[in-house]
């Protein structure tokens, strides 16, 4: 699975933060930062309350299972 | 510009409709709710305009570029008399659409981050204990508004944004007349008075710059041909002071007296501190303290579920039936500190208490901070705390969106 994060949609509103901690936090500027762009399968359900939650549609869950199938990462919850 | 839509069916549900108890939706509300998601209600100046009870088309509106936050136009709607006042046409970032907003809004995005939460917490943490001690040594009876659900929010945006506290029967009398008042005329009054007070801090500050809060920081910034005037710092300073204190006040007096009237689930929350995050959103869902998600007017045609919102016309989130939308709150209106656990826990920030989209809460991790502090300092340092009337008698506020209580009686 691979995560983006768009700085300049990002309101600075923190649920990807609260969410997912070890995908996403943010700088300084208050804004979103990922930690970590290529997250195990252990961090799908988490990243998926993030890009739900988030207000500014800044957050995008790119699922690689789907086009990496040799990962054999289990079924989504 | 589209003409406003007019009125021809006298029926039409009236907006806004008071509470009967202090946690729920008005009954009317309640009915709206049931009989689907988009509605049409009437204001006070005759006007219809939509009123949205489902959370997904809530949503999806209030995330919709198409929907205009813009005050200053004519077609947007005064859902209350107090909102056609002068003072509250441009109010900063709420009431602007992008690039503007965004602007203004990330100027302001560092001082209300996570990090800088987390790092003022314990300064709360200590004021609160500070409090509760001033409440014991003075005995009961005590008005909780007053001792403590007030100054908890009210120091802390004035430490934030370096407004003196000693000022603060000012700006919160002020404030209270801006947000209460029944008519645009004594808004406006109320709105001046806090505009020229704010005015002279800030020209105190630009004559000794170097001082601590987001004003002098600001203070700094202006340039009367960039991204900020000294225009535009007044209404972000007139914004933000009032909206850091009188909600976040509102929300610690009626989320005491939900707990109170809850006593199986404030003994749940006590057995489970661990759950206290979640239960905060759970009440917040709950309580709705300000009962609009959000106010907007649509720039085009937009269809949505079979109907037409058309161009010109007004929409109106209703927060407290959105969070009550069964498709994501199963039993809507119960009160349930475990509602959401584990590695769900995060999900109970779906209610739209705090609005959604690019105008989501600025102050909303703040706010979850302080009201986090404010229950569990008080349960535990006071953990006999009783109200001090019965329910039915405790003075409401009323003819408006903003819930809270006058005063709120307590003992121990």
């Amino acid at each position: 699975m691979k995560v983006t994060a768009d700085r300049s949609r990002c309101m600075a509103a923190g649920h990807c933060a609260i969410s997912a901690p070890a995908v996403f936090d943010h700088g300084e500027d208050g804004l979103v930062v990922v930690l970590d762009a290529e997250p195990g399968e252990d961090q799908r359900r988490a990243v998926e309350v993030a890009e739900n939650l988030c207000p500014s549609r800044a957050i995008a869950l790119l699922d690689a299972s789907a086009a990496a199938p040799a990962q054999g990462a289990p079924p989504a919850g | 510009m589209n003409a406003p839509p007019t009125t021809a069916n006298e029926e039409l549900f009236a907006y806004p409709q008071d509470r009967a108890c202090p946690w729920q939706p008005s009954p009317g509300y309640q009915d709206l709710g049931r009989r689907g998601p988009l509605h049409r209600v009437r204001l006070w100046d005759g006007r219809t305009i939509w009123m949205v009870t489902g959370h997904t088309q809530a949503r999806r509106l209030l995330a919709d570029p198409r929907m205009s936050a813009d005050r200053s136009r004519d077609d947007f709607p005064a859902v209350l008399p107090r909102l056609d006042a002068p003072i509250f046409k441009p109010i900063a970032i709420i009431g602007f659409d992008p690039p503007v907003h965004d602007v203004h809004r990330r100027l302001l995005a560092p001082d209300f981050s996570l990090k800088h939460v987390r790092a003022v917490r314990p300064q709360v943490e200590e004021l609160a204990r500070r409090l509760a001690a001033d409440m014991l040594r003075a005995g009961p009876p005590v008005d909780l508004v007053q001792a403590y659900a007030l100054p908890i929010p009210s120091m802390v945006i004035s430490e934030l944004l370096g407004v003196p506290y000693e000022d603060h029967e000012f700006f919160e009398a002020k404030t209270v007349g801006l947000l209460q008042a029944k008519s645009a005329e004594d808004a406006e009054r109320a709105g001046r008075e806090l505009w020229d007070y704010l005015d002279g801090l800030i020209t105190r500050k630009e004559r000794e710059p170097g001082g601590s809060g987001v004003l002098s920081r600001l203070a700094g910034q202006v340039t009367e041909d960039g991204d900020l005037t000294r225009e535009d710092l007044l209404r972000i300073a007139l914004a933000l002071l009032i909206g850091g204190h009188d909600t976040t006040s509102q929300m610690i007096a009626l989320g005491v007296v939900t707990l109170l009237e809850h006593p199986d689930q404030l003994a749940a929350l006590r057995a489970d501190p661990g759950a206290l995050p979640a239960a905060i959103d759970e009440l917040l869902r709950l309580v709705s303290i300000t009962d609009v998600s959000g106010v907007r007017v649509a720039t085009e045609d937009i269809e949505i579920d079979g109907e037409v919102i058309r161009a010109g016309e007004g929409v109106l989130v209703s927060s407290s039936m959105t969070n009550r939308d069964p498709a994501v709150f199963p039993r809507p209106y119960e009160f349930d500190v475990h509602r959401t656990v584990g590695d769900n826990a995060a999900s109970g920030r779906q209610h739209l208490t705090f609005g959604f989209g690019i105008h989501q809460c600025l102050g909303q991790n703040l706010a979850r901070m302080e009201l986090e502090v404010a229950f569990s300092v008080l349960f535990e340092e006071i953990p006999g705390l009783r109200l001090g009337t019965p329910l039915e008698a405790l003075p409401t506020r009323s003819g408006g969106t903003m819930q809270g209580v006058h005063t709120l009686p307590v003992e121990w």
